[in-house]
């Protein structure tokens, strides 16, 4: 972690250089002296998430909603012929995490596309772990995830690359 | 002030009021209070109002051929009369005309207003 002021705003201009220069609002360093939290990080990673695998790293820079779900099991059966004699039974599934966001830039799109499709189709072997951060705290800390159907979603009205998305994790148990 | 619609001059012009501009959508995002900033679409529209002359036609472009209004071209001419020399700049605004307005008064003027929805940006020359 950085201690003095210059090694803060040194680690500030190191994040800032990490961001796609074809980010039409990659943070300045006025805004970022501003509002710290906008880097989300003072360790080196400028996404508010990443996922990370021995086949690559995408950084997602415009997240608004991370959204987790916890799931449960739970049924019952009854038995013929035995009134009020039900059988339940219940246990925790997998985590779930849905990250919805998105990308303002060609190469957002591009990691999207094609660095995280490569990621998921050797995640058997290479496993995906998820960080999320929210301002400057790590709150999912390299957790290993399973990475679903990913949506690319582009709105009427706005440029080429101005898409949501959603990306569906589903937490390696 | 000269205003025509096409080549028809309208003739007795009083007073014209164009707006136009690309919306700004703000996203915010997670842990931070400085959303993002996305340009939208094009919007703008010029609203013209005039006296009302009885050889004035323009209330023919707010009538629908073939199931859609004729994109018209209005020009309006703008003298610059505090320079040495006047100064002429001509705005070259095109749309289709959405709305059109008509009112009187009697033993009065009557005044029309017309308002063209833009589908580009005005060009000054």
């Amino acid at each position: 972690m950085p201690k003095t002021e210059e090694e803060k705003i040194a680690a500030i201009i190191k994040i800032l250089e990490k961001w796609p220069k074809d980010c039409p609002n990659r943070p300045t360093l006025i805004q970022v002296l501003q509002h710290p939290e906008m880097l989300h990080s003072e360790l080196g990673d400028p996404g508010i998430a990443t996922l990370t695998s021995t086949l690559g790293t995408v950084e997602l820079y415009h997240i608004e909603n991370p959204r987790e779900t916890l799931p449960l099991k739970l049924g019952e059966s009854e038995i013929f012929g035995k009134h009020g004699d039900i059988f339940q039974y219940g246990g925790d599934k997998s985590d779930r995490l849905d990250l919805v966001g998105f990308i303002d830039s060609s190469s957002e799109y591009d990691a999207l596309k094609s660095t995280l499709k490569t990621m998921r189709q050797g995640q058997g072997a290479n496993v995906i772990a998820v960080t999320v951060r929210f301002g400057a705290s790590v709150y999912i800390n390299s957790v290993n995830y399973w990475i679903g159907e990913i949506e690319i979603d582009p709105e009427a009205g706005t440029g080429v690359f101005h898409a949501h998305y959603r990306i569906p994790c589903i937490k390696r148990d | 002030m000269k205003v025509s619609v096409g080549t028809d001059v309208v003739g007795m012009a009083d007073r014209f009021d164009a707006s136009w501009g690309y919306a700004i959508a703000d996203h915010p995002t997670f842990g931070s209070q400085i959303p993002a900033y996305i340009t939208q679409s094009f919007k703008g529209e010029l609203r013209v109002e005039a006296l009302w002359t009885t050889d004035n036609v323009f209330h023919q472009n707010a009538s629908p051929s073939g199931g859609d209004l004729p994109v018209k071209t209005i020009t309006i001419e703008e003298t610059d009369t505090t320079s040495p020399t006047p100064v002429k700049k001509t705005w070259t605004f095109t749309g289709r005309m959405e709305r059109w307005e008509k009112s009187g008064q009697a033993d009065q003027f009557v005044i029309c207003r017309f308002v063209l929805h833009l589908n580009a940006e005005p060009t000054p020359a």
